[in-house]
């Protein structure tokens, strides 16, 4: 069944069904980054890179993946 | 000057006092060349939601050689600095947090009752804060107090350039301060640079002067030269405003009046 996320801020279809661990979804849309350097929020809340595999998606869920950009 | 005048945060010395954004240069090899020629140490980076097509990080193109001193920039609250700060040691492995929090949008002032309550709950979990704030001397003093790292006040909004915009404050809060004080935003020339390290200020952190000028490298070799300047003119003991004039030539052996 596919089911609705908002990823980055943009809503999503993936099937939960198929695999709900937050790290099958890091890993899909971030599979290009050669580096370490991601950090993921789901709800406003932190995920650690422990946690990944064993964070489990829901339906609606709001995950954030960030990285290191410019600042001042 | 003494050569042994470091900067030491965190058990760490650095020989430089320049802290250097990585933020609006026109291109990154003008960045890396900025950085390279102000000699900094430390560079702030903020973290930011990756772009899923091109999935670059501005880490790849620095060199390793940098301490990264990640920020809260663009936040409006305490919830969403702390996620922020969070993100930031997740991402980048590191307890130092440059705490930003704004107030509106137009004027990027420091929100201070929000920045202080954030601090305290940070320095809690055991980052190292480094607070950007007012040019308020008692809310320095605050944030100092409840463990801050360094405290930061602006001089004048960030990316204004408008530089010093009240010297008194600033010497109070050098007064009120016995920890490290860092200039964060306002820079717009290098003697804004130079005026903050002669009252004794510890640091300079700027951004937007370098890397909006005409000539950012040549820009950031000035700064870097600034910072240098007045911090040795603090160190070396600079000599008591008068209201009137001292000669510097003897009057002994002048020539008589004619």
């Amino acid at each position: 069944m596919i089911n609705t996320i908002y990823l980055n801020g943009k809503k999503t279809q993936v099937d939960l069904e198929k695999s709900n661990l937050l790290i099958d979804i890091v890993e899909k849309y971030s599979r290009k980054i050669k580096n370490q350097n991601i950090a993921v929020a789901v709800n406003m809340k932190i995920v650690t890179k422990s946690e990944w595999k064993t964070f489990k998606i829901e339906k609606n869920d709001k995950i954030e993946i960030v990285s290191p950009f410019p600042g001042g | 000057m003494n050569k042994k005048d470091y900067f030491e945060i965190d058990g760490k010395k650095f020989n430089s006092r320049l802290i250097m954004g990585t933020s609006l240069y026109p291109n990154q090899s003008v960045l890396i060349e900025s950085l390279e020629k102000s000699e900094t140490e430390i560079i702030t980076v903020s973290v930011r939601r990756i772009d899923l097509k091109s999935q670059t990080n501005i880490l790849q193109v620095l060199d390793k050689k940098y301490t990264i001193l990640p920020n809260t920039a663009g936040c409006f609250s305490s919830k969403e600095a702390i996620l922020t700060a969070e993100l930031c040691r997740e991402s980048l492995n590191t307890n130092w947090i440059k705490l930003e929090i704004i107030a509106d949008y137009e004027t990027l002032l420091p929100d201070s009752s929000e920045t202080i309550k954030t601090s305290e709950y940070l320095v809690k979990k055991g980052f190292l804060v480094f607070a950007y704030c007012s040019d308020d001397p008692v809310t320095c003093k605050r944030l100092e107090d409840l463990g801050c790292e360094a405290v930061m006040p602006m001089i004048s909004p960030i990316g204004s350039g408008l530089g010093v915009r009240n010297e008194h404050n600033l010497e109070l809060i050098r007064e009120f301060c016995n920890g490290k004080i860092i200039v964060d935003a306002g820079v717009g020339k290098p003697s804004d640079a130079t005026k903050v390290m002669e009252l004794g200020y510890d640091a300079v952190l700027l951004n937007s002067s370098v890397a909006r000028s005409i000539d950012p490298i040549n820009m950031a070799i000035s700064m870097k030269h600034a910072v240098l300047a007045g911090r040795g003119g603090y160190l070396s003991g600079m000599i008591e405003k008068n209201k009137y004039a001292q000669h510097s030539s003897s009057m002994k052996g002048k020539i008589s009046n004619f």
